[in-house]
């Protein structure tokens, strides 16, 4: 295997992550607002974001095709086929679950915002049960 | 009611008249395969009957115009349908969703599922004649376009049953309907023998006057060497799958052989299932789970980095046949099997049985999973070229060895591996561009074969190419005056020495084009020319998506020029006088990725960016993709001509 270190220690590395997660993001605000669009009768504006939005999935995955030639940037796994990715999902869902949205529950719930708290709670509880689809899946 | 818009007025398509309105929701397509949609569900409403081991000879004859299926079989019921008030056998010919196959008991296992069937064919022929023997009597009806023409009637005594249907695809329907296509039936009925080991399939062609009578009892083991016989097996024997649970019946044959990616054949209820489905995921992945099972316990792997499914099917040769009680299907042509209940029973069959069978046989055992080691290293070794990109820095140092290896192993068959090539207005266009007298020189960079320095012959008086991969150094030597090997960063030749330089389809794979561009105004003489044809997009809109496919294609590309990049590429090198002539050339993606440096699994990610092509790109760039998937692309070819400045 070829030296990666010193793609995975640059700056691009680190910018092509930035990417994936905002080019990921702003698709899904373009389906957002394309929903409001449809409410205000805005037909030709809905259809053009909805349509930005498909065309971001190219974008996204175009910064993933090159972020995979050294790893998933968020599980620090190598990206391979399917059972190999499955390994990498879990770890991510099993962080989500396991960590991060606990920590943002109690941060909210200190913070006096106890429904978004319940929120939280909620993707938790989603994780949780993509957690167990998946090994149940990879027969674990 | 508004307007007297009264109940009345509410169309509801019943009966066969929604079957002619919207033809290919019944039978995919109202083209010439379409018409053969109708034949294969007649035969496997016949199949049906075998399956229920109610028929032993199944007999069909292909007319000019129309086509008779014939079974040996219990028989369509003609007494009167106790609550419709005509026969049995009208009522399953001229209603949706009838038929005898909702009674779970009759037959088991049945391909014509959906009661759509026989109506179906009615409903889309302009003449139906059914003949059913059963009860002692020939019965005999004939239809119009899905109407009765008269009711069932007893013509005569007969003993022994069957039936016999004649029909006519409508060409009001089927409108470029030019008859059957006897091979493809010959290969229907084929497979059909050997998956109803000891049933009679009669093919005759009263246009050909040809008969084929099959029938076969070597099974699906049978099925696989026939449908398979180039293959090179690695293993001695095949290996046998099978096992039986609640409503289904499931068996495998399986081979490695030295060929490339796996086929695998599938069959549902006898139905090809030509897109797979979920038998076949299952099959794929319990093999997996079998392969990785006996290389860790033979020491083969760590268990740390498991084989992918990929490299466990490489080269597999495989029949792949169940039989289901109630089979889902993506569509009423039955491509795709859908039940999602079926996959764990199949996997833990799949996987116990291979792997007891690997078990028993060592030998066998050794030489697959060598063979899964050498193609994990073949996956490695393709891998390493895209990755050498990104790690070993070739942006300060081009690592000449990476293009001669590939374009090396592409020499072979460098002028079949895309269109555009070979492609004469293409070429004529750099040509054109020529405004040197018949004294001058030119030089052909990158030249590959030599096709676009060759273009500019017998208008200057002489052509010289370059080109880094001794391979194609010897090509172009067949073509041109003088052929050099070198490096386009440095090139073997002192300043100012040619009138013309030209190139093609180079510089995007070249990491600082700028350099390369100003090596050619180096060696041209002062107010020589610089003729360069480009794939560019067709605007930004585009031009992400590209950049993904070309990059999938190729890992070798390095810029995605948009026009204004590639302009100021030229002007900036200090190029003048710049002109820019456009050309469309379709070109054969299913040709232009088949090639040594597209991966299996980047050829499967291109063909599905053109079936999923966003709307932006697709607004601004033509493709096509036919019904049977090819794709074809309208590449904007734009060849540039600029000159250095006297």
């Amino acid at each position: 295997m070829a030296d990666d270190s010193e793609f995975v220690k640059s700056r691009t590395f680190e910018n092509l992550r930035a990417a994936f997660a905002e080019e990921a993001a702003l698709a899904y605000r373009y389906l957002y607002f394309s929903v409001l669009a449809d409410f205000e009768g805005l037909d030709r504006h809905s259809a053009l974001f909805k349509e930005i939005a498909e065309g971001g999935e190219d974008f996204v995955q175009g910064c993933f095709d090159f972020l995979k030639l050294a790893r998933d940037p968020d599980s620090g796994l190598a990206v391979g086929g399917t059972l190999k990715n499955m390994e990498s999902l879990l770890q991510i869902e099993a962080r989500q679950q396991g960590r991060t949205y606990p920590e943002m529950a109690q941060a909210a719930r200190m913070e006096g915002f106890p429904d978004i708290a319940s929120w939280f709670d909620t993707l938790e509880k989603a994780k949780r049960a993509h957690v167990q689809k998946l090994r149940k899946l990879s027969g674990a | 009611m508004p307007d007297g818009l009264s109940a009345g007025d509410v169309v509801v398509l019943s009966g066969l008249e929604a079957v002619r309105r919207n033809p290919w929701m019944y039978i995919g397509a109202v083209s010439s395969e379409g018409a053969h949609q109708l034949l294969r569900e007649l035969v496997h409403n016949a199949v049906d009957e075998a399956l229920a081991g109610a028929c032993s000879r199944i007999v069909v004859t292909l007319g000019a115009d129309h086509c008779r299926v014939e079974d040996d079989g219990r028989g369509i019921p003609v007494e009167l349908h106790p609550t419709e008030g005509v026969s049995a056998c009208e009522v399953v010919l001229t209603r949706l969703h009838s038929g005898t196959k909702f009674e779970r008991g009759t037959g088991r296992y049945s391909a014509g599922l959906h009661g759509v069937g026989l109506s179906c064919v009615n409903a889309l022929s302009s003449w139906l004649k059914i003949e059913i023997v059963r009860d002692g009597h020939r019965h005999v009806q004939e239809f119009r376009r899905g109407e009765p023409v008269s009711p069932l009637k007893a013509v005569g005594a007969e003993a022994g049953s069957g039936t016999r249907i004649s029909f006519w695809p409508d060409p009001e329907i089927f409108r470029g309907f030019q008859g059957f296509n006897e091979d493809e039936s010959r290969m229907l009925l084929e497979e059909l023998a050997f998956l109803n080991p000891g049933v009679e399939f009669v093919l005759t062609s009263q246009p050909s006057g040809s008969s084929w009578v099959y029938r076969s009892d070597a099974g699906i083991a049978g099925l696989l060497a026939r449908l398979n016989p180039q293959a090179r097996a690695l293993t001695p024997e095949m290996i046998a799958v099978r096992t039986e649970a609640d409503g289904l019946m499931f068996e495998a044959v399986l081979q490695w052989t030295t060929g490339r990616g796996p086929a695998i054949w599938s069959y549902v209820n006898c139905v090809n299932t030509r897109h797979g489905g979920t038998h076949v995921a299952a099959f794929k992945l319990g093999l997996t789970r079998a392969i990785n099972r006996i290389m860790s316990e033979m020491g083969k792997t760590s268990g740390e980095d498991p084989t992918e499914i990929e490299e466990a099917t490489e080269g597999l040769s495989a029949v792949v046949n169940l039989k289901l009680a109630r089979p889902n299907f993506e569509s009423q042509t039955k491509s795709r099997l859908t039940n999602p209940d079926v996959a764990d029973v199949l996997e833990d069959a799949v996987s116990g049985q291979v792997l007891e069978y690997l078990r028993r046989h060592p030998q066998a055992a050794g030489i697959v999973s060598d063979r899964i080691l050498q193609v994990r290293r073949d996956r490695l070794a393709a891998r390493r070229a895209a990755d050498k990109i990104y790690f070993q820095q070739v942006y300060r140092d081009v690592d000449e060895r990476i293009y001669r290896e590939q374009f090396g192993a592409r020499s072979k068959n460098w002028h079949d591996s895309a269109v555009w090539i070979t492609h004469g207005e293409l070429l004529q266009a750099h040509a054109d561009f020529c405004r040197q007298g018949p004294e001058a020189t030119v030089l052909d960079v990158c030249c590959g074969s030599g096709v676009v320095g060759a273009s500019f012959k017998g208008r200057v008086k002489k052509v010289v190419g370059l080109d880094l991969t001794p391979e194609m150094v010897d090509l172009a030597r067949t073509r041109l005056d003088e052929v050099r090997q070198g490096n386009v960063y440095k090139m073997p030749f002192e300043a100012d020495r040619f009138d013309l330089v030209c190139t093609r389809e180079v510089l995007h794979l070249l990491p600082f084009p700028e350099k390369p561009v100003s090596e050619i105004r180096r060696v041209l003489k002062p107010g020589g020319q610089f003729v360069v044809g480009q794939i560019l997009p067709f605007s930004a809109a585009d031009a992400a998506w590209m950049y993904r496919i070309f990059k999938k294609k190729q890992p070798l590309i390095y810029n995605m020029f948009q026009e204004e990049d590639f302009r100021r590429l030229l002007t900036e090198a200090g190029f003048v006088d710049l002109e820019m002539k456009e050309m469309n050339v379709w070109e054969s993606i299913d040709v232009w990725i088949d090639s040594y440096e597209t991966t299996p699994l980047h050829r499967h990610e291109i063909r599905r960016l053109y079936r999923e092509a966003p709307a932006e790109a697709k607004a601004v760039h033509p493709f096509t993709i036919s019904p049977s998937g090819e794709i074809r692309d309208l590449w904007r070819w734009c060849v540039f001509s600029a000159r250095k400045p006297a």
